[in-house]
């Protein structure tokens, strides 16, 4: 029961720490200085130079550099950014947030209305079905950022139902800023969620026990909640939960669509600033949630679908 | 757009040779439209320098908003700019960056899988590895990391995502190599003394040719919109020069000013190109599950 948990703990660990491995060497992608990196180019006082000397280790060999910067960066030492002059942690702690509702929010949206449209019209089939086949092919190949651009111009601007940019202020109006928002983060997902789930409902609907259930006269909605819907879920729940982890990097994006103070703003202006060290903390940030999430779901399909068993495979 | 001759793209002997019907079946009417709105995009792109249509960087203040004319079909911009010129001149980065993408993540893929499926051990675990790492870092991150070191700019865009979409190809090509080398086949050439080289060129990889170029078809797609994306968030294809991505930025302020056109007609631009590439590469592998994608 134990080991199946342990060597995916170990592969967590392994994958975290390339991945921060990764992202700290990207530093040295440009031959040079990494302090004018770091700095991006602008001249510090001597004072800050030493600062930032210590607080990458500059003077050790490149390995214990990177052992130095990531136990900084476990104890929560993030550094100092040169572009908004703070403290890295002070700026991702200020804007986790909006992000984490705004993911938090798209991911209602793919599990509520993806699963409940690709189930129902799996079952249902007809037109409600062709209908959703047609619109969920559309509806994968749209980016966030033009979903964002078409909800703007129909729910802000013509009906001007919610505001088109802004974060809010106080739960109730963040949650109307981010409807729009979560909305274009949830689009192209939701028509994949939507897919899948159809494909597993009927896929259950051909199997041989339903046949059995129906043969011995269960009515069709026993049937279905008892025998389509809980097997299918199975597949449906691992699609889920690893699009949800793909909405991370989808925020970067959407968030500057509709100018929210959210990590992956922080993100792009970072970028814009040549700011290398918040760059590194949020990427680092979004990369680790993704692990982390992604385990998470592997962990609970083998907690749905008793024949994988805890123990077994890799 | 008159005047382009488009006869030469009939089917005449090709449809009957057997790989053109074979792959006719297997894409089907939907499919077959697909690649059409391909061709056409891509034939739009290449052709941009002799289409009638206006110079897109023409900047002209007394037509700001211009409604459709003869002079602007589809209207102009804030700046009077023609909005269809630079729908057609933003093809040509919209298109040529995800190829370029796609041809070096196709070519590096294919041979890292190829050769660490032939020889296995350490460097297949390896390459396995490295792999499985990068498919787990979402493409735009990564370009957006070397946009902060490097400096933000087409071509760091696409070096980025070049490199991010190997284990795209990659993953399939070896799952499919390790397949191939089991079949009997591999080990008649070998005792017939072909080298390895020769059986991989001339036999592996052909036999895997339509899962590598369905999977080539579906990353040129997640490039396309990932490009644009970058494009959007002024990172990508510097503003003066029209890209699809940069003019769905440059209209959103208009959007709320009551111009929605030059946004929403490159986004449609954008969706079309995905929505064709995603159903070409879907009909080639026959399965619904090529639209994976996690991040």
């Amino acid at each position: 029961m134990v080991r199946f948990p342990v060597t995916r703990l170990a592969g967590l660990v392994i994958t975290l720490l390339a991945a921060s491995f990764l992202i700290f060497s990207s530093l040295y992608l440009t031959p040079g200085d990494p302090i004018s990196t770091l700095s991006g180019g602008r001249t510090l006082p001597p004072e800050a130079v030493e600062a930032v000397r210590q607080q990458y280790h500059l003077d050790d060999p490149f390995l214990l550099r990177y052992l130095a910067w990531l136990g900084d960066v476990v104890r929560g030492d993030l550094g100092e950014s040169f572009a908004f002059n703070a403290a890295v942690s002070a700026l991702v702690s200020a804007r986790a947030g909006t992000t984490v509702m705004l993911v938090a929010m798209a991911s209602v949206l793919i599990v509520g209305v993806g699963i409940t449209l690709g189930v129902l019209g799996g079952i249902r089939g007809g037109l409600l079905d062709k209908g959703m086949l047609v619109t969920t092919v559309i509806g994968q190949a749209v980016p966030s950022f033009v979903a964002a651009m078409v909800l703007i111009w129909l729910f802000a601007v013509r009906w001007s139902w919610f505001p088109a940019i802004g974060s809010g202020e106080g739960f109730a109006d963040r949650l109307h800023h981010l409807t729009l928002p979560a909305m274009a983060l949830a689009l192209a997902y939701l028509a994949y969620v939507a897919r899948i789930s159809r494909a597993a409902t009927r896929d259950e609907l051909g199997r041989e026990h339903v046949e059995t259930a129906r043969a011995r006269g269960f009515s069709s909605s026993q049937v279905v909640r008892r025998h389509v819907v809980r097997n299918a879920m199975i597949p449906i729940v691992t699609v889920s939960g690893l699009t949800i982890a793909g909405l991370l990097a989808g925020t970067v994006v959407v968030e500057r669509a509709f100018n929210l103070d959210g990590l992956g703003s922080l993100l792009v202006e970072a970028v814009v600033r040549k700011d290398v060290a918040v760059v590194q903390a949020v990427s680092l940030i979004l990369v680790t949630a993704f692990v982390v999430v992604n385990t998470l779901v592997d962990l609970l399909y083998r907690v749905l679908d008793p024949r994988m068993g805890l123990a077994a495979g890799p | 757009m008159s005047g382009v001759d488009l006869s030469p793209v009939e089917a005449g002997p090709i449809a009957k040779s057997p790989t053109w019907s074979r792959l006719r079946r297997r894409l089907g009417p939907l499919g077959l439209a697909a690649l059409a709105a391909i061709g056409g995009l891509w034939l739009v792109a290449l052709l941009a320098p002799v289409l009638p249509v206006a110079d897109p960087t023409d900047v002209d203040l007394t037509s700001t908003f211009a409604p459709p004319s003869a002079g602007h079909p589809l209207g102009a911009d804030s700046n009077g700019r023609d909005i269809l010129a630079r729908l057609v001149w933003g093809a040509r980065t919209a298109l040529l960056g995800p190829l370029v993408v796609t041809v070096v993540a196709t070519a590096v893929g294919v041979l890292l899988a190829v050769v660490a499926a032939w020889r296995g051990g350490w460097f297949d675990s390896v390459i396995s590895r490295v792999f499985d790492l990068l498919f787990g870092f979402p493409g735009i991150l990564l370009a957006l990391v070397v946009a902060a070191v490097v400096g933000a700019g087409f071509g760091a865009a696409v070096a980025a995502l070049s490199v991010a979409f190997i284990p795209y190809i990659g993953r399939v090509t070896r799952a499919g190599a390790l397949q191939q080398l089991r079949l009997p086949y591999v080990a008649a050439l070998r005792v017939l003394g072909q080298s390895p080289t020769a059986i991989c060129a001339r036999h592996l990889v052909p036999n895997l040719g339509a899962i590598i170029v369905a999977q080539a078809a579906l990353t040129f797609g997640y490039a396309l919109v990932d490009l644009a994306a970058l494009s959007y968030l002024g990172l990508g294809v510097d503003q003066a020069t029209p890209d699809w991505g940069g003019i769905v930025a440059a209209g959103q302020a208009d959007i709320l000013s009551g111009y929605p056109q030059q946004s929403l007609y490159a986004g449609a631009l954008i969706v079309l190109a995905v929505a064709a590439f995603s159903i070409v590469a879907e009909r080639l592998a026959g399965r619904a599950h090529a639209w994976r994608r996690l991040w």
